[in-house]
Parts: structure tokens; C-alpha cells; sequence
């Protein structure tokens, strides 16, 4: 159908889902939606929030500034995208509802604010049953008790605004939008802010899936202690805009930047060989499988290079692996798989 | 996804399935597919396990090793080719199509050739199994690979190029591109019309018994001011008497629960309800919760549905809907918690809005919701009325969503929402109705005004244009009035 607004091309803010079903990646960083598999289509929300106490003056200027925010008897809160500029505006550092890519426990609000910012992105659900799929870590290190928790916890609000809620893998997610060609079969890994998900899929059935709690915020934070920066925020700017893994460091930043970088990488490689070498009821694999990287600690130039000499260089691999490539849009393959996901449930 | 055990299985019969899977081009549906055979084979395979668990006797023979896993192959491209036919488009001779051009396995071919004689098929298959247990044949037992093999030698022996029908088994495209599932009919038409009701070449079916009359429309296209508010609200060209949109509504009458047995309960209700819509001229059509269409006002006349309202498209704006757009009243409420419409009721709306839009040469920008264009000019508020301000299924119509766009009552008239009126709407606004409170700001920053300088001025041409909308509409309701007095004695009209 042709769409003929009346008004010229309008920044429409908060898109209803237009087919019924969703895909939710909840990232420690971003949140992101998608109703569509097409990247562009995708809407994104930073996971943050910086809290102020109460002022009329205040609440005034975030009014006229269109800001997007909430207040309570004793705090204004600015929360999504807003954070980010409010935060370096009053000088504080935004701060996070998740943590280590699970709800954060030392927040206290920080289930009501996920709730506003995925408010945002996704409103109610028009009709019954609409399936949503969010995206959820797997396995690992200092995860597993919690993860129940963190699980439960969005399931419940999710299907307060009614939708049909689910979870999906995160690592699987990425398979779901990057693998279709090899139906389904590969390993997806998604390197996000507070971790690192993979899932290794065997014809859509994920048959081994993990996680290790490392990604960007583990390097952020290490590369600032250890050159005893006040705060990470120029380690990560420096990280997210000038980092090439695919040349030798120059300064002592970037070497820092390549030391943890490694250190991710060579954790998950390792937990990944173990993990082949511990599971007893994979089936015979008969093919080389893909490998994908998706998210946003995958960005930096190099990145795919790096990891395939590190791979290579922890000499022979137990499966077979036919490429390395990078996901086509690297910070929406998650919030596409789960769309996908979705989709295949619609009747 | 459906949870699944037993990965060796899968392997095997993932080989299967995987030659089959690349006829499904959208990443969902070929997911789905390898899902959902899968699964189902893998329940299947635990079924049949735990029911022959329970006949050791068989399991001990000799045939159920031998058959076994045909059996099981056998099962599985019945799956597979259920699971095809599912999804691939509805015209035989287009799946045909489709999988010569994906150079499917001819087995593939095969199957769907003969998916028409797919009770012969499982009835086959059932037999298979009788024969199996019984354990009386052991000779010729009839398995998916032989015929699977049989059939494909057979297939490959003919001219795969030859596209004439009446190939044995085979069924060739000779429909036209014109009858694919997604086939829009640009044109609908008259097919019959009776007494009371009319028929439309879509299948659309119209009722007339409640049809009345009420004054011809008569409006005026104003032009869109495009930031600057000088522009003379000066009409363009002449007065109007066509519809321009469509605008959908909720009756907020009763509801029965949608079962049987309350069947003539309901349509006592909606006879209620029409009759009310009759006397009360409320709008143009009535669709009921079983999906009848009814006409109640004609469609050259105005019906009383939109009361303060406004709407604009590329060429204008227009303001006062009741004259310029046709009232559809579906027979549901806001609130209704399980379903807002029923299936028939879905079709019906779509039915409708495509014989309108042909007729009328309606464009989709102008097929709205009352909710979208309802204001209260007492107190410069938008949503004076709220029905389908949300949950409007604009795609089933065929019409693209338009809570995606900025209503030109906020963004050029300077309307505007508060608390209550979000509440109302169920917690937050629509997307559209965002934007344009945006875009009216930003207009009044590129007329170097405050935002609440420029409200003032565009409400104020707001109620000009109020003026003469009513103007348009009193020279004619006069004229329709005697012109009706004079045609009382004369037949109504069909
Ligand atoms: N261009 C970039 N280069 C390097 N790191 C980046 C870049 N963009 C984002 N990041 C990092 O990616 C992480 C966020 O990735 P994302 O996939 O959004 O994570 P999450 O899934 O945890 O929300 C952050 O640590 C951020 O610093
Ligand atoms: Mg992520």
C-alpha cells in the first residue's frame, strides 16, 4: 500500500509494532526493538538513567528541551536516550538498571526505569497474543541464580503490556539473523556491554549456549583503573571512536584498549573449546560451521581479523569452522533474531 | 520454539528436511518450517517409540528392523510435505513453479504432484502401519523410498521443460500472475443488485434495508498552511460533493458474548442498533458483529458520524468530516476486552473499504479513524471523541497504519493533548500525535514565534475555517431539504 502522509516526512518517535509480532534485545548498554527485519526500522534506546533530586526549575528546562523524564516525590529521573546528554549536562555519569547483562541489584529503581525505557519502544500490545521475544544471556560464570530472576522479572512486565513473552538466547538471536542461508546452522556471538553471549546452532536448535561475563564495560573499567583514570568516559569515547585492533598500539590507551580486548576474546575462545569439548550430546556435525560476530564491543576496525588470528592461533579448533564474518548490522542482529523468532510464530 | 530432545535423530532427519528448506525465501517462514518439522518428527518418533514399548513382540521381529526407519521417513516427509503446503503460495501450479526455479530435489516435485492425493497418501501410510504390526507381509511392503524413487525416475524421464498441462501427475501454472494471493483488484464493481441488497465483484455484500436519506454533501478543500499563517483561508476550487475518506467508528453499543447461543440475542441487538443509526442518520454504513454490511445514510449524503473533526491529505484540509467522508460504523465497543472485532467483521471492513476506495477513488491517506480526527474546539483540545484512537487493524483494511501520522489538527491548527485525554487513550499517545506537537513547535520556531503565539493565530483560522464549513453546509442542507420535499412522493432510490 502506498503511504501518502499528509504532512512532510515526520521523525515519528515511538513506532507501534506494525506486523504483531516483536523482537526486544535487552542489552546492559541499549535496548533495541525491531517490528521489521530490515535494520533501518529498528528503534534504540540507551539502558540508563541519571537521577536528580526534585526542582520545579529543573523539571521547566527538561519541559522546554522536550527531554524524555519521569519524576517522584523525590527525584526527577531522565532515562533513554535523554541520559547520555542530560548526564554530561549536570556532570554525573548515567547511571545503569543493568549490570553485567542482568538487572543491576544495586539500583533500586532499576526495574521501574527498564520499565519507562521499554515503554518507549515498545507500547502495549494492540491485540492478544502478540509475541514478543526478548533477548536473554545465557549460561555462565556468576550468572546462573540470577538469571531466573532477571528472566521472570521481564516476562512479567512484558506480558503486562500484553504481549505473548519469550525468551531467546542471545547468541541464537544472531544465528536467527545472520544464518539463514545455512538454515539456521553456525555459531552467533554477541559482543555487548556487559557481556558476551554465544549460542552454537544446529539447524535452528541451539545445542550449546553460554555466556562470559566480560564485554565493552569490563574493558572500560580495567583500562581505567589501570591507567587511574577519574572515569571511564574517555575510555570509552577513545574506544568506541579511534580503537584499530588491526594496528599496533601507539600510546599507552591503546595498548590498554588491545590488552583487554585479547582478554575478551581469548576468554571466550577458551570457553568456547571447552565447552565442545565438555558436551556429550552434540549430534556428529557434518559441515564447517559459520561463525557470526554481532554487537556493539565487535565495532572497532580489526575486530574480525583479531579474532580469527586468535582462534587460529589456539592451534586446532573441535569443529570444524568454514568463515568468521561480521553480522550485518552488528547492533540490531540480536533485536532482528528475535523479530525472527517472533515472526515464525505468527499464525 | 517447542523444546526438543534427541539431537542424533534430528541429525538424520535434519538432512531431509534441509533439501527442502530453501524454498522459503523469508527468513521466519523457512525457521519455522525447520522448526517445526522437526519438532513434530522428533513428538511423532517418541509417540511411536512409547506405543511399540508396549509391544515388545513386535520389536523383536525382524520387519520392524527392517522398517523401521522407513517408517519414520515415511512420517516425516508426510511433515514436510504439510508443512510445504502450509506455507508456499495457494496456487498449485505456482508452488510447481517455484520449485523447478529453486531446482528443488525432484522428490520434492514429486510430492507435491501428488499432495492432491494426499488422504490416498496417509491412508497409505495408516495402511503401512496396519501391515507393520500385523506383521502378515514382509515381502512387498510399500515404503516412502520406493515410491519416492519410483515416482522420481519416472518424474525425470519426462521433459522437465515441457510445460503442457495434462502431463500425468502434474499440474502446470496457467493461471496468470493476476489470481497470486496478494492480488489486489484495482477496480470493484456492481455485480447484482436486489431489492435489498446489493453485491459487489469483490464478494462484498451489501444490505439496504435500513437505508435513508439526509442532506447532500457539500464541502470545501482548504489549503494546508504550510507555516506560515498568512495564507488566506480561502477554499480551493469549488464546493465538493464526493466523498473524499473513509472514517471508521465503534458503535459503543452492548455486547453479548460472541457464542451460539446467543446468537439471536445478538442480532436483536444490532437490530436495535440499527434502527437507532436509521432514526439518528449517525452514519453511512453499519458493519454487524457477524460481518452483514449494512447502508444506512447513501453514500452522496452526509451522515451525522464525525461531529467536530479534522483530516487532511496532499491536497488540503478538511474540516468537518461529516460532509466530506463516509461514516463505517463497526458494531463493537472501545473497552471490549477479548476480541475488538470479530473475523467477519475484519473481512467485511476490508471488503467495504476496497468497493468504497474504487468507487470513490479514495486514497489511502484518507481512510482514518474517528479517534485521529476528532477535536473539541471549546478548549482547543484533540480526542473529544476516542474510539479507535488505538488498536485500529488498518493493515487487515489494506490501508497503511496511520497512527503513524501527524494529525493536522496539533500539527498545523495547534490542538493540543493533556493528561486526562492520555490516560483516556490508554497511557500514552500515538506515535503521530507525538510528532506533531514536535512539528508544530518547529514551525513556530522557523516563524521566529513562541510556540503559544502561533496557537493563538492558528486557532484562531481554525474557527474561520469552522465558519465556512458550516457556511457550505447550511446553503445546501437548505437546498436538499425542499429538494427532498419535492421528491417525497416519488420513489425512494436503490
Ligand atoms: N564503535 C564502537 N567501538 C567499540 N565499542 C563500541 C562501539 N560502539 C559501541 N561500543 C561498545 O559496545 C558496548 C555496547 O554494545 P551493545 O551491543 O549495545 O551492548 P549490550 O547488548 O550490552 O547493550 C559498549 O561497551 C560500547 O562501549
Ligand atoms: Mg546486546
Amino acid at each position: 500500500m502506498e503511504e501518502k502522509n499528509q504532512m512532510p516526512a515526520n521523525k515519528v518517535e515511538v513506532p507501534l509494532p506494525k506486523s504483531g509480532a516483536v523482537g526486544l534485545d535487552i542489552g546492559t548498554s541499549r535496548i533495541v526493538a525491531a517490528d521489521s527485519s530490515d535494520s533501518k526500522l529498528t528503534r534504540t534506546e540507551l539502558n540508563a538513567f541519571v537521577a536528580v533530586p526534585a526542582s520545579d526549575m529543573i523539571e521547566q528546562v527538561l519541559k522546554q528541551k522536550h527531554m524524555v523524564f519521569e519524576r517522584n516525590c523525590k527525584n526527577l529521573y531522565v532515562y533513554g536516550n535523554d541520559s547520555d546528554f542530560f548526564a554530561s549536562f549536570m556532570n554525573v555519569a548515567a547511571r545503569r538498571p543493568m549490570r553485567d547483562g542482568l538487572l543491576n541489584p544495586q539500583e533500586e529503581q532499576s526495574q521501574h526505569i527498564m520499565q519507562l525505557i521499554v515503554q518507549r519502544l515498545v507500547p502495549r500490545a494492540r491485540r492478544n497474543n502478540e509475541v514478543l521475544y526478548f533477548s536473554l544471556p545465557g549460561k555462565g560464570e556468576g550468572v546462573n541464580g540470577k538469571l531466573v530472576y532477571h528472566q521472570a522479572v521481564l516476562k512479567n512486565f512484558l506480558s503486562s503490556l500484553g504481549y505473548n513473552a519469550k525468551p531467546l538466547n542471545e547468541g541464537q538471536a544472531v544465528v536467527f539473523s545472520e544464518l539463514q542461508d545455512e538454515n539456521f546452522t553456525g555459531i552467533g556471538v554477541s559482543f555487548g556491554g556487559g557481556m558476551c553471549n554465544v549460542s552454537v546452532s544446529f539447524m535452528s536448535m541451539p545445542m550449546i549456549t553460554f555466556s562470559i561475563p566480560k564485554g565493552g564495560d569490563y574493558i572500560d573499567r580495567n583500562v581505567t583503573e589501570v591507567l587511574g583514570e577519574a572515569n571511564s568516559t574517555k575510555v570509552r569515547l577513545e574506544k568506541e571512536e579511534h580503537l584499530d585492533l588491526s594496528r599496533a598500539p601507539k600510546d599507552d590507551l591503546s595498548r590498554a584498549l588491545h590488552i583487554y580486548y585479547e582478554d575478551v576474546l581469548q576468554t571466550l575462545i577458551d570457553s568456547l573449546r571447552a565447552e565442545f569439548s565438555a558436551s556429550s550430546q552434540l549430534p556428529k556435525i557434518d559441515r564447517a560451521l559459520p561463525v557470526v560476530l554481532a554487537g556493539g564491543t565487535a565495532r572497532p576496525a580489526g575486530f574480525l581479523q583479531k579474532f580469527e588470528q586468535m582462534l587460529v592461533a589456539g592451534g586446532e579448533f573441535p569443529i570444524e569452522i568454514s568463515d568468521v564474518r561480521m553480522a550485518k548490522d552488528p547492533l540490531t542482529a540480536t533485536a532482528r533474531g528475535c523479530y525472527i523468532a517472533a515472526m515464525s510464530e505468527m499464525k | 520454539m517447542i523444546p526438543r530432545s534427541g539431537t542424533e535423530t534430528t541429525l538424520h532427519y535434519s538432512k531431509v528436511v534441509e533439501r527442502y528448506a530453501h524454498l522459503f525465501d523469508r527468513p521466519e517462514i523457512r525457521l519455522r518450517f525447520l522448526n517445526h518439522t522437526l519438532a513434530l518428527q522428533t513428538d511423532c518418533t517418541d509417540k511411536l517409540n512409547g506405543w511399540l514399548d508396549r509391544f515388545p513382540l513386535i520389536k523383536q521381529s525382524k520387519l520392524y528392523e527392517r522398517h523401521y526407519a522407513r517408517l519414520l521417513d515415511l512420517l516425516l516427509y508426510r511433515l514436510i510435505v504439510r508443512e510445504i503446503n502450509k506455507y508456499l503460495p495457494t496456487s498449485m501450479g505456482e508452488r510447481l513453479r517455484l520449485l523447478r526455479q529453486q531446482k528443488a530435489p525432484v522428490a520434492a516435485r514429486v510430492y507435491f504432484s501428488f499432495y492432491q492425493a494426499r488422504y490416498l497418501f496417509h491412508v497409505a501410510g495408516l495402511a503401512f502401519v496396519v501391515l507393520l504390526i500385523c506383521g502378515l507381509c514382509s515381502a512387498t511392503v510399500w515404503s516412502a523410498h520406493r515410491v519416492n524413487n519410483y515416482l522420481a525416475s519416472r518424474y525425470s524421464k519426462s521433459n522437465p521443460t515441457d510445460t503442457h498441462a495434462g502431463s500425468p501427475g502434474v499440474v502446470y501454472a496457467q493461471t496468470p500472475a493476476n489470481y497470486l494471493p496478494d492480488y489486489k483488484p484495482e477496480k470493484v464493481w456492481l455485480v447484482e443488485r436486489k431489492d435489498n441488497f446489493e453485491r459487489y465483484s469483490n464478494g462484498g455484500r451489501i444490505s439496504t434495508d435500513y437505508e435513508t436519506d439526509n442532506h447532500q454533501r457539500a464541502y470545501y478543500v482548504l489549503p494546508h498552511t504550510n507555516g506560515a499563517m498568512n495564507v488566506q483561508a480561502k477554499p480551493i476550487g469549488e464546493l465538493h460533493h464526493e466523498p473524499a475518506g473513509l472514517l471508521y467508528h465503534t458503535s459503543e453499543s452492548d455486547l453479548l458474548p460472541f457464542t451460539a447461543d446467543n446468537n439471536e440475542s445478538i442480532e436483536t441487538h444490532t437490530r436495535g442498533l440499527l434502527e437507532y443509526v436509521r432514526r439518528n442518520r449517525s452514519y453511512n454504513y453499519v458493519i454487524d458483529r457477524f460481518g452483514q454490511i449494512y447502508r444506512i445514510v447513501r453514500d452522496e449524503q452526509a451522515a451525522n458520524h464525525a461531529g467536530h473533526s479534522v483530516w487532511a491529505d496532499k491536497q488540503g484540509v478538511y474540516v468537518g468530516l461529516n460532509e466530506s467522508f463516509i461514516g463505517v460504523c463497526f458494531e463493537t465497543r472501545s473497552d471490549a476486552s477479548v476480541e475488538q472485532l470479530t473475523e467477519a467483521q475484519l473481512v467485511a471492513g476490508r471488503l467495504l473499504t476496497q468497493i468504497l476506495r474504487s468507487r470513490y477513488q479514495i486514497d489511502d491517506a484518507d481512510c482514518v479513524v474517528h479517534g485521529l480526527v476528532s477535536v473539541n474546539p471549546d478548549n482547543m483540545r484533540i480526542c473529544y471523541h476516542h474510539d479507535w484512537v488505538r488498536n485500529f487493524p488498518f493493515a487487515a483494511m489494506g490501508l497503511s497504519d496511520k497512527y503513524q501520522v501527524a494529525p493536522v489538527a496539533i500539527s498545523e491548527f495547534g490542538f493540543t493533548y493533556d493528561d486526562d485525554i492520555i490516560a483516556q487513550v490508554g497511557g500514552a499517545m500515538w506515535p503521530g500525535a507525538v510528532a506533531a506537537l514536535a512539528e508544530f513547535d518547529r514551525r513556530a520556531a522557523a516563524a521566529n514565534l513562541k510556540t503559544d503565539d502561533l496557537r493563538k493565530q492558528m486557532r484562531e483560522r481554525y474557527r474561520q475555517q469552522m465558519e465556512l464549513a458550516r457556511k457550505s453546509r447550511d446553503t445546501t442542507t437548505d437546498q436538499t431539504e425542499s429538494s427532498r420535499a419535492l421528491d417525497q412522493t416519488n420513489t425512494p432510490q436503490g
